[in-house]
């Protein structure tokens, strides 16, 4: 999806506690090139991290790689964890940069990318937008900006989340398909494939994509790249798990639908 | 103090005050009064978070939801029962507290979230302070400043910990990254293709190699970029690409976060093995 509306960034200024922790972990890199990066890593997890902290969203810094002296560097890892819903991979992208660009790494559990901006100076940041880790085709290097949405969409984004896993949690109680899916997939991952279907697909559709999230062994986020693990699904179980689809969809559509 | 309700209690009340504020005629006391004591009850329903950055957008949706053309009024209440119908085919009034609770809840973080997306586009127009003012050190004021600014930290500092893993996962001392390598369904094995190798290829700082490229008349020697991604790596050994970026790299992950939080637990064995020092 293109967003043709021109480039909103949000400024912020970045606190004196990233500084000081971006210099802490930059030193214990192989290098200063390494260093720089894990500098400007720190303090574009570090900035997310804050804004969504008086955004009141909860954030657990040090469970991320980024966060990890031994692997930060070595991963180029700028990953904040969002509990229960995924991770945030918080890019830093330089004023002379055209797009974003995405470490070469696994995008597991990652719920969405947000560029940011560093300026001339170091005080400053700006949050240029996000876009959710299921619209970025897997093997991308890159995000063009004008992929991103502005970034307080990402709290409608959050709150699809965080709505969707506490239907998911309901209906597993009762459904035993749910229940089944839920166990070998995370279910963060479950919805955030019914969010793209929703968003995505004529409602129509909805029936046929939501059964595929189900029948698949293994769901990636990032784009709509499977594994082809459903050859041998018989008529019943595809007819089942389109059923909860549409069902499962159905409750969700309510719930982000939009607001009078 | 009187009791705060339990949640059941808390249900039936929202139940009946959202179908009093629909039933009374808008702008009269009683629905003025039922509207007052929703207003009152909304911040302690589960699943209500107030944000304290955002009392203006607070202050909107409660408006939004109670107010119309400047008056009191059920209308926008009207048109959740409406829409709840429609939904459910049924009526809030034959529907558990509970259910009518959780949409009701979802109803109103909706238009709250919209209302904190509108304050957060005004404040685009100024740098956005969530803390007090920074005062940068004179040697450290721009991006270009780092690399020597991290270089003398660096010198500072007798052993670093992401070298130390650097060079572990070089000399592999123990083969746990060798050891862990891609295996298809058929069972065929491909050893080369192995955690030491990912690492190597795509997160290590020098590759070791240099490329030399001509412009105009110049020949110019430089280190090489890191380009090489999960996709020539599978691309190599014939593998498809979801099997490594799925399977076998997440497993070197995890393998390796284990490896670096064993040096860390045992810091100074690992320097003299890895060192000699």
């Amino acid at each position: 999806m293109t967003y043709n509306t021109e480039l909103l960034p949000l400024t912020i200024a970045v606190k004196s506690e990233a500084h000081r922790l971006a210099e802490e972990l930059a030193v214990e890199q192989a290098t200063p090139e390494k260093g720089k990066q894990v500098y400007l890593n720190t303090l574009a997890v570090y900035t997310v991290h804050s804004f969504l902290e008086w955004m009141e969203v909860e954030t657990n810094l040090e469970a991320g790689d980024s966060w990890n002296p031994y692997i930060c560097g070595l991963f180029d890892a700028t990953d904040l964890v969002i509990p229960n819903l995924g991770k945030i991979e918080c890019r830093p992208v330089m004023p002379e940069d055209a797009v974003i660009s995405l470490s070469p790494e696994v995008t597991e559990d990652r719920i969405a990318y947000v560029g940011v901006r560093f300026q001339e100076q170091l005080d400053k940041v700006e949050l240029l937008g996000f876009i959710r880790a299921v619209d970025v085709p897997e093997s991308s290097t890159t995000i063009d900006f004008d992929q991103l949405e502005p970034i307080e969409n990402l709290i409608d984004y959050l709150f699809r989340l965080e709505s969707g896993i506490e239907v998911l949690q309901e209906e597993a109680e009762v459904n035993e398909k749910v229940q089944q899916g839920i166990e070998t997939t995370p279910m963060s991952i479950i919805v955030t494939q019914l969010e793209r279907i929703y968003r995505n697909e004529p409602e129509y559709e909805w029936r046929a994509k939501g059964g595929e999230v189900f029948l698949a062994d293994t769901v990636v986020v990032g784009g709509a790249e499977r594994e082809s693990s459903n050859i041998n699904i018989n008529e019943d179980e595809e007819i089942e798990a389109q059923d909860l689809a549409e069902s499962l969809l159905d409750k969700l559509a309510e719930i982000w639908g939009e607001a009078a | 103090m009187p009791n705060s309700p339990n949640l059941e209690e808390q249900d039936t009340l929202l139940h009946q005050l959202i179908q009093q504020v629909v039933d009374y005629t808008d702008g009269s006391p009683e629905q003025r009064e039922a509207i007052n004591r929703l207003l009152r009850l909304i911040p302690n329903l589960p699943g209500i978070y107030r944000r304290r950055n955002f009392s203006e957008a607070w202050n909107l949706t409660i408006e939004a939801i109670s107010v119309y053309q400047g008056g009191v009024s059920g209308r926008n209440l009207r048109s959740f029962k409406e829409n709840f119908r429609q939904r459910f085919k049924r009526d809030i009034n034959d529907t558990a507290p509970k259910i009518v609770r959780k949409n009701f809840v979802y109803w109103f973080t909706r238009i709250f979230t919209n209302k904190i997306k509108d304050q957060l586009r005004q404040w685009r127009n100024q740098p956005l302070s969530l803390d007090e003012p920074l005062q940068l050190p004179p040697d450290l004021q721009t991006p270009s400043d780092l690399e020597s600014f991290i270089k003398r930290k660096q010198q500072q500092k007798k052993q670093r910990k992401a070298l130390i893993l650097e060079l572990y996962i070089e000399k592999d001392p123990e083969g746990k990254l060798r050891g862990c390598y891609y295996k298809d369904k058929s069972g065929k094995e491909y050893r080369e293709c192995n955690c030491q190798l990912l690492f190597q290829e795509l997160c290590l700082t020098n590759p070791g190699t240099e490329v030399t490229l001509r412009e105009g008349n110049e020949e110019i020697t430089r280190p090489a970029e890191k380009q090489i991604r999960v996709a020539d790596i599978a691309r190599n050994f014939g593998i498809p690409y979801i099997s490594i970026s799925s399977r076998l790299l997440p497993r070197c992950q995890k393998l390796i976060k284990q490896i670096s939080q064993e040096i860390e637990d045992n810091f100074d064995d690992y320097i003299k093995r890895l060192t000699g020092e």
